[in-house]
């Protein structure tokens, strides 16, 4: 394998010779820069200790430290969308640069904080911000480098992206015990603010800024048209107006969130319930790090299968084996049962949040998608905000973890309702959607929009 | 599959989210009724990646919780859960 960089106004164009395609050039950057995204929500959980620590330097308030949270949950739902549109207006690229300056001026920043308000806008704002743009037109930047196997590009992107975020906490621990909050939260923010500002220079929009075709491409494949600024943003509005007519483009985003409400509540109580049969807090902490850990091999599968056999049915087969899998904590006692549990439920939950790019693929076809999977991550981030703070409404009156855990099974198996509701994922559902624009927005010869057909 | 919308919007959308909406008043309302009953107890929601959300029973490590030391019923957000609820 060579990588030849050459010169090419207005841009660096870069070809590869060899079978090795730089889709996984771009696979790499973007499960890099899923671990930076991930590593602010990763992190929160190690630093509510120092701040909720009476003798330490803050001594806040469990309740002050759970606002700030639920500031970052929200205001991450709300940009979700507008994020997406961002990268479908500006291309990720531009926006995986400013994603990597604000979050090394928010970790630095965050480093600073001393006072309740100073969190609240660094953390609950800046980095949610910040996640939201990392996240989400990033993501969705991959499909456009595939043409087939774009549920492997996707599966490898998860699951990477998965194993380097269940290091992320473990990481930010050590570093608090060794350098303290300020040195922490510097040190991250120059490692992955500057990784990701530096990947931007590797990184690009489609495989046409480097002269490729997309990965699995026909040989009588002829690359997209380079379009001007003002014909891009007119695909993106009328591809949204179109998408915005079918079930799925509003489904979708409650599917995501009730999968994320029925694997939320359980990745929150996992610990207590444990800890209610008597196990130790250090082996309740494994059960939840097995559960991240062995959900690396649902998010690679499952794209794969989506692609393969049909989002629709992949998807609902994921949301169950979520849902079902709870019934194993009702009896669950010993370490064994829970190890059990973990290996169970880490196949559906997942599954349940890694096909979303490949259904979007099929469908709404090869179109700007950025603000339809924010509109879908939106749902995910309020999924998991309505059940945190709705299984400790029931915890509370209840005093008992039974009925949180048959909320979480009601919200899969709604999900999976839900999913039977959506159109068959066989064809694309806005394949005319072109056809309302100028010839100069138009896709090239070769667009398809269904790249590979499955069996439903 | 049927196709019911309501100003463009799935039937099957609105009410789910209608369900959700719902649910989430009448155990916000039971709960802010039940913190009206028993003294002594701290209100909590638990918000993160991990821990129990009370002030009672549960023990464990817990990353955020929003606990009142206010009677919830006398905040904003606890008299509008009794407000919306029929029930409570």
């Amino acid at each position: 394998m060579a990588v030849t960089l050459t010169s090419s106004a207005p841009a660096r164009v870069m070809t590869l010779s060899g079978k090795f395609h730089y889709a996984w050039v771009i696979v790499a950057i973007l499960a890099t820069v899923q671990m930076v995204g991930q590593s602010i929500s990763m992190s929160a959980g190690v630093t509510v200790a120092p701040l909720n620590d009476p003798d330490g330097d803050f001594g806040w308030s469990m309740g002050t430290i759970g606002a700030a949270l639920m500031v970052y949950y929200l205001v991450g739902a709300l940009f979700a969308p507008i994020s997406g549109w961002l990268g479908d207006r500006y291309g990720p690229r531009i926006v995986m640069f400013w994603s990597g300056v604000i979050y090394a001026v928010s970790m630095l920043l965050l480093g600073l904080t001393r006072e309740p308000w100073h969190f609240f806008i660094t953390f609950g704002m800046m980095l949610s911000v910040t996640q939201s743009l990392a996240m989400v037109p990033l993501m969705a930047s991959v499909s456009g480098w595939f043409r087939r196997r774009l549920g492997l590009g996707v599966g490898v992107l998860w699951a990477a992206g998965g194993m380097g975020a269940a290091a992320i906490a473990p990481l930010a621990a050590f570093l608090l015990d060794q350098f303290g909050w300020q040195g922490t939260f510097w040190i991250l923010g120059a490692a992955g603010g500057g990784i990701t500002v530096l990947l931007t220079a590797i990184f690009r929009n489609s495989p046409a800024d480097v002269g490729l075709k997309p990965y699995g491409a026909a040989e009588d494949y002829v690359p997209e048209p380079r379009r001007s600024k003002q014909a891009d943003r007119l695909r993106a509005t009328v591809f949204n107006q179109h998408i915005r007519k079918t079930r799925a483009f509003w489904n979708l985003p409650l599917i995501h969130g009730l999968g994320c409400a029925g694997h939320g509540i359980v990745l929150i109580y996992t610990i207590p319930i444990a800890i209610e049969q008597g196990i130790s807090f250090v082996t309740a902490a494994v059960i939840l790090s097995l559960i991240s850990l062995l959900s690396v091999g649902g998010r690679l599968v499952t794209p794969i299968l989506a692609e393969r056999f049909g989002g629709k049915q992949i998807m609902a087969v994921a949301m169950f084996i979520q849902g079902i899998t709870v019934l194993v904590l009702f009896w669950a006692q010993d370490v064994w049962s829970f190890y059990l549990f973990a290996m169970l439920f880490g196949i559906g939950f997942g599954g349940e949040m890694s096909a979303y790019l490949v259904v979007n693929r099929q469908y709404f076809g090869a179109g700007p998608i950025s603000t339809c999977y924010g509109f879908q991550t939106m749902g995910a981030l309020l999924g998991h905000a309505v059940a945190t703070g709705l299984a400790g409404l029931i915890i509370y009156v209840t005093d008992s973890f039974g009925v949180i855990l048959v909320m979480s099974m009601v919200f899969s198996f709604l999900g999976s309702l839900v999913i039977f509701n959506l159109e068959s994922s066989a064809r694309v559902l806005i394949p005319d959607w072109e056809k309302t624009l100028p010839a100069e927005a138009r896709s090239g010869p070769s667009f398809s929009p269904l790249m590979v057909p499955h069996q439903e | 599959m049927m196709d019911l919308r309501i100003k463009g919007m799935p039937v099957t959308f609105l009410v789910v989210l209608l369900f959700t909406v719902l649910l989430t008043i009448f155990f916000g309302a039971w709960a802010v009724s039940a913190d009206a009953e028993t003294e002594n107890r701290k209100f909590a929601f638990a918000i993160g990646a991990a821990g129990p959300s009370l002030g009672t029973g549960a023990s464990g490590p817990s990353d955020g919780a929003t606990v009142t030391e206010e009677a919830a019923e006398e905040t904003w957000w606890g008299s509008g859960f009794l407000k919306a609820c029929p029930f409570h």
